[in-house]
């Protein structure tokens, strides 16, 4: 169950997905799932729910709703996603991601996913989607020499 | 104004139109107390952010005043200071500690939390800019060469009050009776045969020190003193000198052929600063 809906044209979704060092115990847990399908789970049903780069791309109010559903759905959520710098040794990285997903063609400003990724950063990126969905950040591991994020996130 | 700083700044605000932040201060309050629960262990360095927070503040709210910014650059820088250590409490509770090295820029974590937490969504959107770019900069070495004007006062505005603050509590530190925190001094030695030849140099130079060349408590003694010359406004320059830690830190160097020098030098721009007024 891989399905990533609206994700930018092009975008190397699945294989930034696959790069993240997802705890051994959810391997095997749904990625990415689509929204109708949060919807339908039972609540607490799945152990564990992954998001992967899944989130930037949405404006934040459906990101929240995601992360919302997944975390009625999965007792965690894994998500992965771009994040703010917080070191130094982050900076180069962060302003390379941020550098190419603003030329991305489905990201460029006037472009509904471009307002949306603005958004997204304004609002304080995946901690920021997080906070604002009422979700505790359990802990955070740093992808991406720093430009991305994988958070366990609990309600 | 300062040196370094060729133009005035925009100037025409009166005592009657003091910026009200009075909402920031009080999310500020709450969400430090927040903080401070969370935090299992000794909370005691968190409420010493607290206090040196409000410290900033006050001598920001000082600068602005006497420098009669304009109301909005004067809000902005005041928010700038408010904000400045906000993410102290966070870096603590996350590696319970506040050196950068060993954790993360508090700077950079201090933008990220003020975005997450929405707390400048209320201001306009020059203002916005102007507060993070203070508060992500406040703890830079240096400043990047060409920042907007606005944006480079509030950065001098909070980075002078925190110096300010910085020697109240060094000097606070270092003057009291018991044996001080190791932490507080950078771990440094105690050892008066250990001189940090650059940091000397700097001081009767008339440049910062680097903490990069730090040997000593008392080489520390001397860098918190030559940030008297990167002290930007007048007021600043003159708060320097009034509140009195800068001379005690410098009386409690030896007067020894290593340090006779620097101290003098210092000691004679701190006189020279006061006849100046």
């Amino acid at each position: 169950m891989a399905e990533a809906p609206f994700a930018p044209r092009f975008f190397p979704q699945a294989v930034l997905a696959r790069r993240v060092p997802w705890p051994s115990a959810a391997l095997g847990a749904s990625l990415n799932p689509a929204r109708d399908r949060l919807l339908a789970a039972e609540a607490g049903g799945a152990a564990y729910i992954r998001l992967a780069y899944a989130l930037f791309y949405l404006p934040p109010d459906e990101g929240m709703d995601v992360l919302r559903l997944a975390v009625r759905a999965g007792r965690e959520v894994l998500a992965a996603d771009f994040k703010w710098p917080e070191r130094n040794l982050e900076l180069p990285a962060c302003l390379l991601v941020r550098a190419l997903l603003r030329s991305w063609p489905g990201l460029w400003p006037t472009r509904r996913g471009g307002v949306a990724l603005t958004e997204y950063w304004a609002q304080g990126g995946l901690e920021g989607l997080a906070r604002r969905a009422g979700l505790r950040v359990a802990a955070r591991r740093p992808l991406l020499g720093g430009a991305a994020v994988l958070l366990r996130l609990h309600q | 104004m300062g040196a370094g700083l060729p133009c005035a700044p925009p100037r025409r605000t009166s005592r009657a139109m003091k910026p009200d932040i009075s909402q920031h201060e009080a999310w500020f309050a709450a969400y430090a107390a927040r903080e401070r629960a969370r935090e299992q262990g000794d909370p005691a360095p968190m409420d010493l952010k607290i206090r040196h927070t409000m410290a900033v503040l006050d001598n920001a709210r000082r600068m602005t005043e006497s420098e009669r910014f304009a109301p909005a650059l004067a809000r902005a820088c005041l928010l700038a200071a408010l904000y400045h250590d906000v993410a102290r409490f966070e870096q603590y509770l996350r590696y319970h500690t506040f050196r950068d090295r060993e954790s993360c820029n508090h700077g950079l974590l201090g933008v990220k939390i003020l975005k997450r937490e929405a707390r400048l969504a209320g201001e306009n959107a020059h203002t916005r800019r102007i507060v993070l770019a203070a508060v992500g900069l406040h703890n830079r070495f240096a400043l990047p060469g060409r920042l907007p004007r606005e944006m480079e006062l509030a950065a001098h505005v909070v980075r002078d009050a925190d110096k300010l603050d910085i020697l109240r509590v060094m000097d606070e530190h270092l003057a009291g009776p018991g044996p001080y925190s190791p932490t507080v001094v950078l771990n440094l030695p105690d050892d008066p045969a250990l001189a940090g030849q650059a940091v000397l140099r700097a001081a009767l130079e008339g440049r910062v020190a680097s903490y990069a060349d730090l040997r000593s408590v008392n080489d520390f003694r001397v860098l918190l003193n030559t940030w008297i010359f990167d002290m930007h406004f007048a007021a600043s320059r003159r708060q320097f000198v009034e509140d009195g830690h800068a001379r005690r830190l410098l009386e409690g160097l030896p007067a020894n052929a290593a340090y006779g020098p620097a101290r003098a030098a210092l000691l004679a721009r701190l006189e020279g600063a006061a006849a100046r007024g």
